[in-house]
């Protein structure tokens, strides 16, 4: 696929895109690949989106343990200060979002894991038949 | 003044300086009032030094009546959006679109609840608005999508002649020595990619040792964003990237000024106003092809389909050393400036405005 598209004359693009290729086979063959050295640089910082469930239950985990310090009812403690309360509520926002994203990365797996028993099964009811021929 | 006519007020979450909603609705407002109308802006939030220019959204209940419009600037979830809708003024809502919510997933789950939100209320107000104009034809089909029925593109407007003032004469001083100046202007937002544009400029920094990477915009929104972004330019090893955050009006003038080309790897745009900026300032525009950029540029600049890094940097190299290629790729840019100039652009939403305003009356 082309590497990128531009109002100019065709075969001047073409002769652009061909420079770029050389410089960069050439920059490979005369060492190391830089692609795949700053591949290893960088690691898996960028895999952000991609946190385990296991950190995401950690945060709720934690979130909750929080939580508890305070009263169940907030309104209902007419002593409490007001920045007390305003706190709590933020802590509660918090939790909730949180709760929002893991439900959504759990059902996104489990959509995933249905799909996959889904063909799977589509499989096994295809070779059935010739199994038993 | 006249006083027959309705008064037309626009709501918007914040007002900040700098930001390309703010700065539309406050020329908005210039125009509306130039027409005779009576116009205040109303927000959620008022950003450091704009509380002159607006009002909070509690204090419209005074000035609401049937005749009256309301016009919504809509880009993100608000409580705006529970009073717009049992309001009884008429309703037009400008739409800026809602950057999706899986670019936050893992990274900030409060902008991810924000965003999912958004899309929510926009669902919601699909039977609540009279008509919806969108800024490009991108955001119009999200809306089709949406449920909405009457939708028009017109084009967002933006005073660039603003761009005339005096620029920053620090940085100009600190930062022009004939070094080429990759620039980038945007929110530091996992959409935007400027991680892409880092590692772009680490394989063009192996090729031009004499360069530096701007990155141009706020960090206030996703801050654990601009902590992936230092962490990965110190993984890389790089000098010469400069990470500003939020910076003036002079200060980006200056920033323009010192950049030899303009680079965008962004994922999602409604429009893309930095890009039109880029070509007033006469700057090879490279752009990532994504929702709205291509229409955004229509033909002009280059348009990368693949995010293959070394080769972007080694296109960014050839560019920069082809003076020929550059000025026929920057006069072709100019077109599209022409396109988006201010007074068009005005005329096209005081005609739509108009329009909607007359169609009841």
């Amino acid at each position: 696929m082309s590497l990128f598209n531009a109002d100019i004359d065709r075969q001047r693009k073409a002769e652009l895109e061909a420079a770029i290729a050389k410089r960069v086979s050439e920059r490979r063959a005369n060492g190391a690949d830089p692609a795949t050295e700053e591949r290893r640089k960088i690691g898996e910082l960028l895999d952000y989106n991609r946190r385990e469930f296991e950190e995401i239950t950690y945060d709720l985990y934690n979130a909750r343990k929080f939580v508890r310090m305070f009263p169940y009812e907030a309104e209902g403690h007419g002593g409490l200060f007001g920045w007390l309360k305003r706190f709590y509520r933020r802590v509660v926002r918090r939790l909730l979002r949180q709760q929002i994203v893991f439900n959504e990365a759990v059902l996104g797996v489990l959509e995933d894991l249905d799909e996959r028993v889904k063909k799977l099964e589509t499989k096994q009811s295809g070779a059935e038949p010739e199994q038993k021929q | 003044m006249s006083t027959d006519r309705p008064h037309i007020h626009q709501f918007l979450p914040v007002l900040d300086e700098g930001d390309a909603i703010g700065n539309e609705a406050k020329a908005i407002q210039r125009l509306l009032r130039g027409a005779g109308y009576v116009s205040e802006i109303f927000v959620w939030r008022a950003g450091k030094g704009q509380k002159g220019y607006c009002r909070h959204y509690s204090r419209h209940r005074a000035l609401s009546a049937p005749e009256n419009v309301m016009v919504y600037h809509f880009s993100v979830c608000c409580p705006i959006t529970a009073y717009f809708a049992s309001a009884r003024d008429r309703k037009l809502m400008v739409y800026h679109n809602i950057t999706p919510a899986r670019f936050f997933a893992g990274i900030d789950e409060a902008v991810y609840y924000i965003t999912k939100k958004g899309r929510r209320e926009l669902a919601q107000l699909a039977n609540v608005v009279e008509c919806a104009l969108a800024v490009s034809d991108y955001n119009a089909r999200e809306l089709r999508n949406a449920g909405y029925r009457r939708v028009e593109t017109v084009p967002l407007v933006v005073d660039y002649d603003a761009f005339d003032a005096a620029p920053d004469e620090t940085l100009l001083g600190r930062y022009d020595d004939g070094w080429t100046n990759l620039l980038f202007v945007g929110r530091l937002s996992p959409n935007k990619k400027q991680e892409d544009l880092i590692r772009i400029f680490w394989h063009y920094k192996r090729i031009n040792p004499r360069s530096r990477l701007f990155l141009v915009g706020s960090d206030r929104q996703v801050p654990r964003y601009r902590q992936v972004l230092d962490e990965l330019v110190r993984r890389l090893d790089l000098s010469d990237v400069v990470i500003t955050g939020g910076v003036s009006h002079r200060a980006l003038v200056a920033y323009y000024k010192l950049a030899s080309a303009f680079v965008s790897m962004s994922e999602h745009e409604g429009f893309c106003v930095p890009l039109i900026e880029a070509m007033r300032f006469e700057l090879p525009v490279v752009a990532y092809d994504s929702s709205a950029v291509a229409e955004t540029l229509d033909g002009t600049g280059i348009l990368v389909r693949e995010k293959r890094h070394a080769e972007i940097a080694e296109l960014i190299h050839c560019i920069m050393k082809d003076d020929a290629l550059r000025s026929e790729l920057v006069q072709k840019q100019r077109r599209r400036v022409a396109y988006y100039d201010y007074a068009s652009t005005s005329t096209r939403l005081m005609e739509a405005i108009g329009s909607f305003v007359q169609a009841r009356s």
